[in-house]
Formats: C-alpha cells, sequence, structure tokens
C-alpha cells in the first residue's frame, strides 16, 4: 500500500522515534511537517478498546497485531467480552491506511468479525490513543515487545469495569515462573460493596507468540495480553461483567 | 542392591496432581451490561458444564471391519442411573473429532456433532470433512451432515458409510480414583497395603497402607463403576481420515457458541482431550487446566514440555547409575516387580531408550496416536511403541487406561532422590528435569507413591499382565463397543442395589 501522502504535525519534544528519525531538530521547540506514510504503524502491537453497542451493550476487547509497514496487519488476535457474550482468542488480519495524520485500521476473522478503529502514531513513551472504535469506543494502542516477557514477578494491578455497579480495584500478585500465583491481596470494590481478598490465587498461564496468554485471578479466566517485560493487559472472560485489569511488574 | 524399606516410598515418582480449587468469582453478576445470552452455560470451565466434560476418547481400527475406524467421546461424568432419563447433550455445543494425518498436529480432517435441540428427544446431526478453520475457534462446516441419529436410538448408517451413535452408555473409565486421593492426601501409602514387607533393612512403621486383597485377588475398587455418562461414537470409513501414510493424529474438543454478531455456527473450544489423564496427571489443577483446556495440541510441546520429566536412558546421568536398568534394580530388590505387591516391569531393564526427552514426545503434543492399517493394541492383537504411539496405539475401549502410565513412569521418569542414599538419582540434579523425591522417606509429593506398584490392583491379580481395564459390565463385541447403561437402580442388572419388589 502506498504512501497517501497526507503530513501531520509533529514537535520535536513530543516526536515518537519515527519521527526523530525523519527530522533533526534544533532546540525542541521547532514545528515541522511531515509526512506521515503507512511505515508509521509497523511492528507489534496492543489495543484495548471499551464502549457501548447500540444492540449489545457496553463490552471490553483486548488484542495484538502486527503491522508491515506497508498498509497490512499480517497477524492479529483479540478477545471480546460483548454484551451477547465472550468471543475469545479470535485470530484476525486486516489492514490500515494513513489519512489526515491519523491511522485508520480494520481487524477481521473474514466473516461477521470486524472491527475498525482509528489511532495515532505511538508516542515517545510507546502509546497511542485508540478512538471511534466499532463506532464511539476508545481505548489504547500499545507498542508490544513481548518476547522479553517471562511471568515470574511481583505485579501490581488496577482493576476496572462493570458488574452490580461500577467496579474499581487495586491489588497485587507474585507470579512463581509456572505462572501459578505464589500469594497476593485484592480489593475490589462493586457498587456500594468493598471486598478485600487477602491471599489471591491465580495463573498467567503459557504466552502465544502473539503475546496473548489465558490467566485467572480468584477463579476468574481472562485474556492476558504481554505489552512489555513489565507491563502486561488483562481483560475478563466471563460474560458476567467486564473486566480490564493493567499490571505492571514491580 | 539391598535397600532400607523406607526407601521404597522414595523408590519412583511421578507429578503434579493438586486438590480441586473452588471456583468462586470476585465480582458479582453485573447488571449494567445487557446480557443478551439465551440458554447457554455460563460457566468459563467444564466443571459447570457437564455436557461438555469430555471424560475419555478412544480411537481404534473397528475389530470387526478393518476398512474403518471408530472415534468415542464421552460426556456427563457421573451420570447417576436413577436419573438416566435427565442426561442428554448440549445443542449449544459444538463436539467434535479432530484428525491430523500430516503430522503437524493440526487438524486436516473434522468430525463435528451437533445436536438440535436439548433433552433426550434430540437428534444428533454429524458434518465430517476438511475444515473451515483450525484451532481454538471452528465454524460448522457448511455442507449437508453425513449421517443423524436419535439419542439412545440403534446406531444408524448414513450414505458416506459413517456410523453414528448417541446416547447413553456405561461409564468404560476404569479407575481406583478413591485410593489414588487417599495416596495424595496421606491417608494411604499404596494402591495395596504391604503390612509384611521384607526386602528393606527398615521395616516402615505398620507397613505400608493400602487396600487389602479379596478372595478374587483383587484389592482395587472402580471409582467410577455403576454410573453412566453419554457417548457420541463414529465409525468412519478410513478412507476419509487418513492421509498419505497410515498415522493419524486424534483428539476431541467442545466448544461454545460465540455471540451471533461474531458468526453464525462460530464457536470457541472450551474443553479438549487426547491421550487418557494427561492433564490429569501433568497439569497443576483448576486454572493451570482451564488453560491447557482452551489450548491446542499445535502448541503443546513449546507450552508443556516443561511439566514432563527427563526419561531414563542406558547412560547414567547422575553418577549413582541413574538408567533405566538401575531404576529396574531398585523396583525390583524393593519386591515391587512380582505380585503381590506390584505388577511385573513392562519394559525390559534392558530397554533401549537414549532420548531423555522420549516421555515427552510420547505424551506431547496431547492426541492419539493411531496407525489405521494396525489392530489397536491390546495384549493380543497389539503393540507397544512408547514415542509411536504414544501410550498406545489409539485407545481402544477395553485397553489398560491406568495401568500402563502407571508402569512407564515408574520405569521411566526421572527422579532426584535424597543425596547420599546411594539410590540411582540421588546424584547431583544438575540440567536434569527430575520430579523431586528429596525429602526421605516421604516424597515432598504424595503422589510419588501412586506409581511404585504399576497397578491399582483393580483386575485380579491372575490377569495383571493383560493389560485390560477390567471394566464393571462386560464391553459390547459390536458398534459402540461400551456397555449399555447401567438399568434402574432394582432392575435386572443393577449392581449393589436390591432387586426391585
Amino acid at each position: 500500500m502506498s504512501d497517501l501522502g497526507f503530513g501531520r504535525i509533529l514537535t520535536c519534544a513530543g516526536a515518537s522515534a519515527l519521527a526523530a528519525a525523519l527530522v533533526a531538530c534544533g532546540n525542541g521547540s521547532t514545528s515541522v511537517t511531515l509526512p506521515l506514510s503507512t511505515s508509521a504503524l509497523s511492528g507489534s502491537y496492543v489495543f484495548t478498546a471499551t464502549g457501548t453497542d447500540a444492540t449489545d451493550g457496553d463490552y471490553s476487547v483486548v488484542g495484538s497485531f502486527v503491522a508491515d509497514g506497508k498498509g497490512n496487519i499480517t497477524s492479529a488476535v483479540a478477545d471480546y467480552n460483548l454484551g451477547s457474550g465472550v468471543d475469545d482468542n479470535v485470530p484476525l488480519t486486516g489492514t490500515y491506511t494513513i489519512s489526515a495524520g491519523s491511522i485508520s485500521v480494520t481487524l477481521t476473522d473474514g466473516g461477521s468479525v470486524k472491527d475498525t478503529f482509528t489511532t495515532a502514531p505511538v508516542n515517545a513513551s510507546g502509546t497511542a490513543g485508540v478512538s471511534n472504535f466499532d463506532g464511539t469506543g476508545s481505548g489504547q494502542l500499545y507498542t508490544q515487545a513481548a518476547s522479553g516477557f517471562s511471568p515470574a514477578g511481583t505485579y501490581s494491578f488496577s482493576l476496572n469495569g462493570e458488574g452490580d455497579g461500577t467496579i474499581s480495584g487495586s491489588g497485587q500478585f507474585v507470579a512463581a515462573a509456572s505462572g501459578a500465583f505464589s500469594s497476593g491481596t485484592l480489593t475490589l470494590n462493586d457498587a456500594q460493596t468493598s471486598t478485600t481478598y487477602p491471599a489471591v490465587t491465580g495463573l498467567l498461564g503459557p504466552v502465544a507468540s502473539s503475546g496473548r496468554g489465558f490467566a485467572n485471578i480468584e477463579g476468574n479466566n481472562l485474556a492476558y495480553y504481554v505489552i512489555g517485560p513489565k507491563q502486561i493487559q488483562l481483560m475478563g472472560l466471563d460474560a458476567r461483567y467486564l473486566l480490564t485489569i493493567p499490571a505492571q511488574k514491580m | 542392591m539391598k535397600l532400607n524399606g523406607n526407601l521404597l516410598r522414595a523408590a519412583v515418582a511421578m507429578s503434579i496432581l493438586g486438590g480441586t480449587a473452588a471456583y468462586m468469582t470476585f465480582a458479582p453478576a453485573k447488571h449494567m451490561k445487557t446480557v443478551l445470552g439465551s440458554d447457554h452455560r455460563e460457566a468459563p470451565t467444564v466443571d459447570g458444564l457437564p455436557e461438555g466434560d469430555i471424560t475419555d476418547v478412544y480411537s481404534f481400527v473397528d475389530p470387526n471391519d478393518s476398512t474403518k475406524v471408530d472415534f468415542i467421546m464421552n460426556v456427563n461424568p457421573f451420570a447417576v442411573p436413577a436419573e438416566s432419563g435427565s442426561y442428554a447433550f448440549s445443542p449449544d455445543l459444538l463436539y467434535q473429532f479432530k484428525i491430523d494425518n500430516t503430522g503437524d498436529a493440526v487438524e486436516d480432517e473434522v468430525i463435528q456433532i451437533k445436536f438440535d435441540q436439548p433433552g433426550q428427544s434430540q437428534t444428533a446431526s454429524v458434518y465430517a470433512g476438511a475444515p473451515t478453520t483450525t484451532g481454538a475457534r471452528n465454524t460448522l462446516l457448511a455442507a449437508a451432515p453425513v449421517a443423524t441419529v436419535r439419542f439412545n436410538a440403534a446406531p444408524a448408517t448414513g450414505s458416506s458409510g459413517i456410523t453414528v451413535f448417541a446416547g447413553l452408555r456405561d461409564d468404560a473409565f476404569v479407575f481406583d480414583f478413591a485410593q489414588f486421593t487417599r495416596i495424595l492426601n496421606g491417608s494411604q501409602d499404596l494402591f495395596r497395603g504391604v503390612p509384611n514387607y521384607t526386602e528393606g533393612t527398615t521395616q516402615p512403621s505398620g507397613g505400608f497402607r493400602g487396600r487389602g486383597i479379596r478372595a478374587d485377588g483383587t484389592s482395587g475398587v472402580d471409582s467410577f463403576a455403576g454410573f453412566n455418562l453419554t457417548s457420541i461414537a463414529v465409525s468412519v470409513p478410513k478412507t476419509m481420515v487418513r492421509g498419505s501414510g497410515p498415522m493419524i493424529n486424534v483428539w476431541a474438543t467442545v466448544s461454545q457458541q460465540v455471540p451471533t454478531r461474531h458468526g453464525q455456527n462460530t464457536y470457541t473450544q472450551i474443553e479438549r482431550q487426547g491421550q487418557q489423564a494427561i492433564s490429569t496427571i501433568f497439569v497443576p489443577s483448576g486454572a493451570a487446566r482451564d488453560a491447557f483446556n482452551f489450548a491446542i495440541p499445535q502448541n503443546d510441546v513449546a507450552n508443556y514440555s516443561s511439566l514432563i520429566p527427563d526419561a531414563l536412558t542406558t547412560t547414567d546421568n547422575d553418577g549413582t547409575g541413574n538408567t533405566i536398568s538401575g531404576r529396574a534394580a531398585v523396583l525390583t530388590s524393593l519386591g515391587l516387580t512380582a505380585l503381590p505387591n506390584g505388577a511385573p516391569l513392562l519394559l525390559p531393564a534392558t530397554f533401549g531408550n537414549t532420548d531423555k526427552n522420549l516421555l515427552r514426545e510420547a505424551l506431547l503434543p496431547d492426541v492419539q496416536r493411531l496407525n489405521v492399517d494396525q489392530a489397536s493394541a491390546t495384549t493380543t492383537s497389539g503393540t507397544l511403541d512408547i514415542g509411536q504411539f504414544g501410550l498406545q496405539n489409539g485407545r481402544p475401549v477395553d485397553f489398560s487406561t491406568i495401568d500402563l502410565p502407571l508402569q512407564i513412569l515408574r520405569q521411566l521418569a526421572d527422579v532426584q532422590f535424597p543425596s547420599g542414599t546411594g539410590i540411582p538419582g540421588s546424584g547431583p540434579l544438575g540440567t536434569r528435569a527430575a520430579l523431586g523425591c528429596t525429602q526421605y522417606p516421604q516424597c515432598e509429593d504424595r503422589r510419588v507413591l501412586v506409581v511404585l506398584q504399576g497397578t491399582q490392583f483393580i483386575t485380579p491379580d491372575a490377569n495383571i499382565t493383560q493389560y485390560l481395564d477390567g471394566n464393571d459390565l462386560p464391553l459390547l463385541t459390536s458398534f459402540p463397543y461400551l456397555a449399555a447403561p447401567h438399568p434402574l437402580p432394582g432392575n435386572t442388572g443393577t449392581i449393589n442395589f436390591p432387586p426391585q419388589q
């Protein structure tokens, strides 16, 4: 896929590695206009999105994809917790285009699953916003570096979602090399109820080449995606509630 | 070699079973999110979905028609005969036999079974052919069914030559699971007690606890006797499943329907099984088994090899004579290779394995390996070729499900024994992937004692080397081969119930 020739304004102070490679900055205050090519999306990424579907209710999605820098999503996988049920570990492919400085991504399983969203080149911290996911959903895009990840470590996490009401919470767990949790704590708030779990059990299962793995916290099945050696994103796979759990290795 | 009697407790090991973790959620059912799901079960694992809980899978060349191979999958474990009318298959699930005939652990052919309604008025439709998609997410084949059959009806044969049965059957799985549990929890030591053990120099206080020998020469109790289940059996022409050669890999899966907005007739895998008891024996209980069930054989070697110990070889790997022959000598010295204390060795002490990965190769990927041109392995008609066939050629319904793995593991699984004892395996661990038994006289894991005798003594001692399971009901001699279901309590044929007055 060719470069569509649209440009965008970048400031050196906030320029991505890509931009830095394309322009030599002076004192960091100069604004330049750069063409944004399909190479703006190249490599492995993790994306998240939450939103509301008009007929299906609230949903959450997490996935990963590999962009070839030429407009193609060569491989992708995603997990969906939809209002009408869970669809996990869905293999996808796709395409993306560049227009007016934003990147439009389309993912599909070749059948009924078809997702679209817009994003931008990731910033210096390796993130970018996701918007217009299947309409009005929004989320985050992360560059992915899954190869250096191993489950072992102490993680801290926050927890957000929908149960009886709005779910919030935080905690930590210690995963062994096998992925099994040896200890952990969790404080969960759902609607008006707060519950503390002093000995969290769980698992970070084997990770596929996509950076996706199966996880479990306190009997709840989740998918997780490796963002980097010290960062993962988990999402609940129980249709009764929505859970998104970003976790950092301490 | 003269060994301390307590070493009996530490002589050979297998690993990794744990207690069943209770399922609990930390978030209650939500109300904010719109739920449009219909009647499908909500539990994320098969623990709460018995219609999707595969108990056993069988594959074998049909003994009555060598042009066909038979595949059987059982679900609905522990179906109680008194409630026989309540068991059926789920119309929300897709049941599949997957066949790889190119050796890459990816399905090349699938046999899909779908039920039209809940309850025993249901009809099974069988679809067969190359899969639309491979892996954990599958779509029902678009072509018309190749066979159909009503629940509990006589087997029906479709125009393609596929014969199918779906209905209640006796559970043909034979295992003294109760005693197995007692060994694990420490209330018993072995399947059969050895109260007067004399081989060692030190007699453990009270000997080794286990079941006593009955007059019929058995000790074990089949924990699955008296229970039914629901079974899908298909008999298919070999030509439908074989590739360029006779070897095929077979496994079964159960899948749940995904939201219809994501595809009609599309299903995601929640359960699978290949060889017997792989998940039960080697994968830790709880979430790890969910992960295993959701995974696909193609990734098994990468993901699960670390759970399998090294195999002993003909080469001493720790300076203590830790070889196949060394292990055989230990077992023999302990008196565990002769009745009444244990089964004879399955493999000769001279078994010429030189590959420390032999157990991994035999067990992973978790598929049954079947030579469709060779009658399935029994003591009279088959062969045992570990590695080539995994545990056996396919898995016939009458073949030893548990004793064979016990005997393979007790002879081949590398074990780290306490240093300084002189037992083969008591040398430095180094790079060995060995099962741990460093806490003398008991291994860290009570499960190490499970394999010690190489049998659960359910079949009479006189038949110990026939390698037949000894099911509680006689198996049929024709398709679908599984025994008829146990009758209502008190009816003719009832076991352990008073006759109907």
